[in-house]
């Protein structure tokens, strides 16, 4: 508010490191970004070293303990097949980690790029690519992907490009109105008139300052993966039906919910806490960068 | 008489900046208003003065509380009064003219609706009655065809009329103070002419206390019988106003005054006004159409001929010379920048640089050296600096480009600029949030200066300035004139500034030439009616 | 203003066209066709060409795309890959379902997510506030099945008040399906509301944060009439938008959801036509969806444009 806030006494080196260090420090200040990030982190850590600490090998059976309760030696109780649920549980997120952590990156590139791009460009390529958008837009979300793996089968070489594909569209729409906002900025007119190439306009003015919301926006596409990875696990359209996965083993273990509810339980919670904890920290990192995404509302 | 009307006694205000440290907003500030009297509240932006009119209403923004201290109204505490005491008050007894009535008027309400719902409030009145006071309301402020404005909604007015709604509202309650929170910003200087005039004829009327905050000294010389000068939260100087404006006894008020620029009388601005023998710019006869053709209409060839926004521009401008281009909002001052930049083609005339090269009028067929010779810099410093960028980023641009100079040549050569724009070195790692507006459009003339150009293209360059800041800006265009040899085409909508730098100066209205010639011509003695009117009325400190 | 409106028809009726050409190419680009999945491992050779004379699929690609589109305006999807079903009849009956399904959970929702998201905008960070948007983080967060799977355990297994799974045929009469359309109806209800309510509560703030709201208070207006007569017009207006955004996240979101349950509606019919590969079904069942979605989203903005006096009166000349 007053010029007295920039006093000339702080010449403070821009990088790019340090802002972003910065920001996660104010994330993790907040309470919701504290949960987020310690949540996902749990979860990364405990996916990367899952195979070292399971007490049972995963597929291991043992038809004498089938749909037995929480004990001492099984602490999550064992399903259907004599299986050691707490083993399936903790590695049961590594594919979907896996899986999205991979896909996110392509998918804001592929969609992050093309949206600036015709967000600067205009004329034609962006009525018909937008027009495009809107049509692949009205797609049933999940449909889609469930033709996809059904013809091509469900191995990740098949998802990831689906996924990135699939996500980035909604993507390119938000990337071309966060490009709108700058393109309209002086600074972008004053690099025009210089005589700046698009490539050098997209590349030092546009980038620099979509950047924010295309941080804030893949943490938001990444919980919405990973929810749609474990919806389609779920519906038996997952990855290899002999590697446990959450979704599926929700899945099998409902048939006998009334039984043995623990075999529900331990991947509910494992799968909600991640989901929860992605969708946390986007909400602080929003918050921190001063991002409302809300009034986009949910495209 | 005797007794004021808002009496302000010893009031801070202040936040919580940091957990248990209290930053103040206002420092004891004691004053006070009385019935028939126009007291003018002026200070340059961050000084409080919007604060103090406010917390005459009894209101605070968010996050704001007071500290200490009485506002008195007719004698009792404001901040005592409960909340439906308050709702009386305010609108009733003390009315508010806010700052842009194009923000604060409900954009889901007809204008009718809205004056007659501040009338229902505060007046005893049936429906009918509401609808006949609202409407002679309306006409007492001199709106024209008052019941199709009542039909209408805010956006559908224009600046002026709205301000006039959002008086009319203020009257609803037959006040006896007005608050009135810069209430010309952002109008044209003759329709700010016409709104204060409106104001001061109804105050006189109604023998109302009135409470002026502008930044303006000019409006608060036309209007204020007393004025306080505030800075940083404290009010510096207060007293008649002729005696604090004519000669302030506080430096800082001494300053901000000096720091008006004035219309000088021809004669005492002796011009070295050597002929420049080398033209740099020459415009013949140049249109252009503010909307350019949408992609749909380019396809389906609608062959509609479009009126030329702005037409007729000629301009010829010798070698460090200036040309002041002037006019009203929507008067295509800025359109005519945009055109000689390339930024929106000029559709019809031709566009020369130094005398004979022949510029296409779009951007994207000129060649980078022809680019390199004009250069233009923006209205407001916070939008035209790249705020992920340092300044030694900002400033290696134009050189990258224009020069092949990068890293360590692109740093030195960037500190040299700077130096040129008397900001030391230290500045260069600097990003846009850690300086102020006068340092951010010290910047952006290096950037322009760093092309080495033969034209900059000025536009209002100085408008989202304080006017202490303003002039030692101008004064560094004027240096940087005079030792590159540079020429300006100046835009600016204050006369005094423009009238300051230029040699030339063209008026223009509705996109058309209104008069051009040598400044100290046009200046002493205007031709044109509208140029008449236009100097009619500027408002300038000294003729309080 | 009324070109306007022209326009958006026009790009309604384009994104549509769109919608049905990469459907139709979708199927075509990607192997297998009706006859590959009918005859299975016999598909080849002759008996795979004589099949697809039968169907007609040797035809060119755009006569049968014509063929197939002209056919779906009038509501006439073909017949199903294993050529016993009309696809129209059987989908109908789906569609009466799921719009039974859905209309009840935007009947309840959409006022209760209104509701709670002006409350939570006008009790900014105060506990009305925090309470509702926490709750709303999880319920828009936790995956359909995983609340479903706690509703019917809770509901279901241990206080056996709502029926775990429906059992009604699909084409049983609307009121049969009381009261198992209840937990169906209460997912898709949680999931939307946090979505909504979300929305509302952002434009709340910002409109009581504005200028107007702020002259309307020293204007001397009381508290809730500022709300209501200044404040929630502008604020609601965006909701139009986000409803019909919903909408669209019901249509694909209700997949899942009719799936946990075993609800007789489109999503569950277009699950199944996909694992048996019935390309016919899943074309026609993937067009009505998007065709649907396109028309809400138009008559929203069709609505907004008309409630927002900013745009009704918005000259062409300002374009």
């Amino acid at each position: 508010m007053t010029d007295a806030a920039v006093s000339p006494t702080s010449p403070e080196r821009a990088s790019v490191l340090r802002r972003w260090g910065q920001v996660l420090r104010d994330v993790v200040r907040r309470p919701s970004g504290a949960i987020g990030v310690f949540l996902v982190s749990a979860h990364i850590i405990l996916a990367l070293i899952s195979p070292l600490i399971t007490p049972y090998e995963f597929s291991s059976m043992d038809s004498d303990i089938i749909l037995a309760p929480a004990s001492a030696e099984h602490w999550m109780g064992t399903d259907s097949l004599g299986r050691d649920i707490f083993s399936r549980v903790l590695m049961g997120g590594r594919e979907a980690l896996l899986v999205c952590f991979l896909a996110i990156p392509l998918t804001m590139i592929w969609g992050g790029l093309t949206g600036i791009y015709l967000g600067l460009r205009g004329g034609w390529p962006d009525e018909v690519v937008m027009r495009l958008v809107d049509a692949f837009l009205a797609l049933p979300g999940i449909l889609p992907l469930m033709v996809f793996v059904v013809i091509f089968g469900g191995g990740n070489e098949v998802l990831i490009p689906t996924l990135a594909f699939f996500f980035g569209i909604p993507v390119i729409r938000v990337a071309r109105a966060a490009t709108h906002d700058v393109v309209a900025r002086d600074y972008v007119l004053a690099a025009r008139a210089r005589g700046h190439s698009r490539f050098s306009i997209m590349w030092r003015e546009l980038l620099p300052n979509t950047f924010d919301v295309m941080m804030v926006e893949g943490a938001m596409r990444l919980s919405w993966m990973l929810l749609t990875f474990s919806s389609l696990a779920f519906l038996g359209f997952g990855t290899n039906p002999a590697i446990p996965d959450w979704g599926q083993m929700i899945s099998e273990a409902r048939v006998y919910m009334s039984l043995a509810p623990w075999g529900v339980l331990g991947p509910m919670i494992a799968l909600s806490s991640l989901i929860i904890g992605v969708n946390l920290t986007a909400d602080a990192l929003a918050k921190t960068l001063g991002i409302d995404r809300t009034r986009k509302a949910v495209v | 008489m005797a007794d004021p009307v808002i009496d302000i006694r010893d009031l801070s205000v202040g936040f919580t900046a940091r957990a248990g440290h209290t930053q103040e907003v206002l420092k004891s500030v004691s004053i006070s208003v009385k019935a028939g009297e126009t007291l003018g509240i002026v200070g340059e932006s961050g000084s409080g003065k919007s604060t103090l009119a406010l917390a005459s209403m009894g209101y605070m923004k968010p996050g704001l509380r007071k500290l200490k201290g009485d506002v008195l109204f007719d004698g009792r505490e404001v901040f005592d009064q409960s909340l439906r005491q308050l709702e009386g008050l305010r609108g009733g007894k003390l009315g508010l003219i806010p700052q842009s009535s194009g923000q604060a008027l409900t954009p889901t309400m007809r204008i009718g609706a809205q004056v007659q719902e501040a009338l229902r409030l505060h007046c005893n009145l049936s429906a009918a009655e509401c609808s006949s006071r609202a409407e002679a309301l309306l006409n007492q402020v001199r709106l024209p065809d008052v019941p199709a404005i009542m039909k209408r909604f805010p956006h559908e007015l224009s600046g002026g009329q709205q301000q006039r709604v959002a008086i009319a509202m203020a009257l609803a309650g037959e006040p006896d103070a007005l608050v009135l929170d810069e209430p010309t910003t952002g109008l044209d200087v003759t329709t700010q002419k016409q709104i204060l005039e409106l104001v001061q004829d109804l105050a006189r009327e109604r023998n109302m206390a009135m409470m002026l905050v502008s930044h303006d000294l000019g409006v608060i010389a036309r209007c204020c019988h007393r004025v306080a000068v505030m800075y940083q939260g404290e009010i510096v100087l207060e007293g008649p106003a002729k005696d604090v404006l004519k000669k302030p006894k506080h430096p800082y008020a001494q300053q901000l005054i000096d720091a008006v620029p004035r219309i000088q009388k021809a004669k005492a601005k002796a011009k070295k006004s050597s002929p420049s023998t080398t033209e740099a710019l020459n415009l013949e006869d140049v249109g252009i159409c503010y909307s350019q053709p949408g992609f749909w209409e380019k396809t389906l060839g609608s062959n509609t001929p479009r009126a030329l926004t702005v037409d007729g521009i000629n301009i010829s401008l010798g070698r460090g010379k200036t040309i002041g281009l002037v006019g009203e909002s929507g008067s295509g001052k800025s359109t005519i920048l945009k055109a000689i930049a390339g930024l929106l083609p000029a559709q019809k005339g031709k566009i020369r640089v130094g005398g004979d090269t022949l510029l296409k009028p779009s951007i994207d067929r000129r060649r980078p050296e022809e680019l390199r010779r004009v250069q233009m810099i923006f209205q407001n410093p916070d939008d035209s600096l790249n705020p992920r960028h340092t300044v030694a980023e900002i400033l290696a641009q134009p050189l990258q480009l224009y020069f092949g100079k990068t890293g360590r040549a692109a740093r030195d050569r960037a500190a040299e600029l700077l130096d040129t724009v008397r900001l030391t070195p230290a500045y260069l790692d600097r990003l846009p949030r850690q300086m102020s507006g006068g340092e951010k459009q010290r910047v952006a003339i290096a950037r322009a200066f760093a092309a080495e150009p033969e034209i900059v293209l000025c536009d209002e360059i100085t408008s989202a300035l304080d006017v202490s800041v303003q002039a030692s800006v101008l004064d560094l265009l004027a240096d940087l004139k005079d030792q590159k040899q540079t020429s300006y085409v100046f835009v600016g909508h204050d006369l005094a500034v423009v009238q300051q730098l230029s040699d030339q100066v063209m008026v223009l209205r509705h996109g058309r030439v209104c008069e051009a010639g040598p400044v100290d011509q046009v200046y002493a003695n205007p031709q044109s009616d509208y140029t008449k009117t236009l100097f009619d009325a500027v408002l300038e400190p000294g003729n309080a | 203003m009324f070109n306007l409106l022209l326009r958006r028809l026009g790009l309604g009726v384009v994104t549509v066209w769109l919608v049905s050409v990469i459907i139709f190419a979708g199927m075509e680009v990607l192997p297998g066709d009706a006859c590959t999945v009918v005859l299975e491992r016999d598909a080849q050779g002759e008996l795979l060409e004589n099949c697809r004379k039968n169907l007609g699929l040797d035809r060119p690609p755009l006569e049968r795309y014509i063929d197939w589109a002209s056919g779906a305006i009038k509501g006439d999807f073909g017949v199903s890959a294993d050529g016993t079903t009309k696809i129209s009849t059987e989908v109908a009956l789906r569609v009466k379902n799921t719009i039974l399904l859905a209309a009840g959970a935007l009947i309840v929702g959409v006022p209760l997510a209104i509701f709670l998201g002006v409350v939570a905008g006008l009790a900014r960070d105060r506990f009305p506030d925090i309470f509702v948007s926490t709750v709303a983080i999880f319920a828009m967060t936790i995956p359909e099945f995983v609340s479903a799977t706690i509703l019917v355990l809770i509901f279901s297994i241990w206080l056996g008040l709502l029926p775990a799974v429906v059992l009604t045929p699909a084409d049983a009469p609307a009121m049969a399906f009381w009261p198992d359309v209840i937990p169906v109806a209460i997912i898709l209800v949680l999931v939307m509301v946090a979505h909504i309510m979300r929305m509302v509560r952002s434009s709340v703030i910002e409109v009581m944060a504005s200028e107007y709201v702020q002259m309307a208070t020293l204007k001397g207006v009381p508290y809730w009439q500022i709300v209501i007569r200044h404040a929630l017009p502008s604020a609601l207006l965006p909701a139009i938008n986000v409803v019909a955004l919903t909408v669209g996240w019901l249509l694909g979101g209700v997949v899942v959801v009719e799936m946990v349950f075993n609800y007789p509606g489109i999503g569950r019919m277009a699950v199944d036509a996909i694992k048996g590969r019935d390309l016919p079904v899943i074309q026609a069942l993937v067009m009505l969806i998007a065709a649907t979605y396109v028309l809400v989203n138009m008559v929203a903005d069709l609505m907004s444009m008309l409630l927002n006096p900013r745009l009704r009166t918005l000259k062409m000349r300002s374009k």
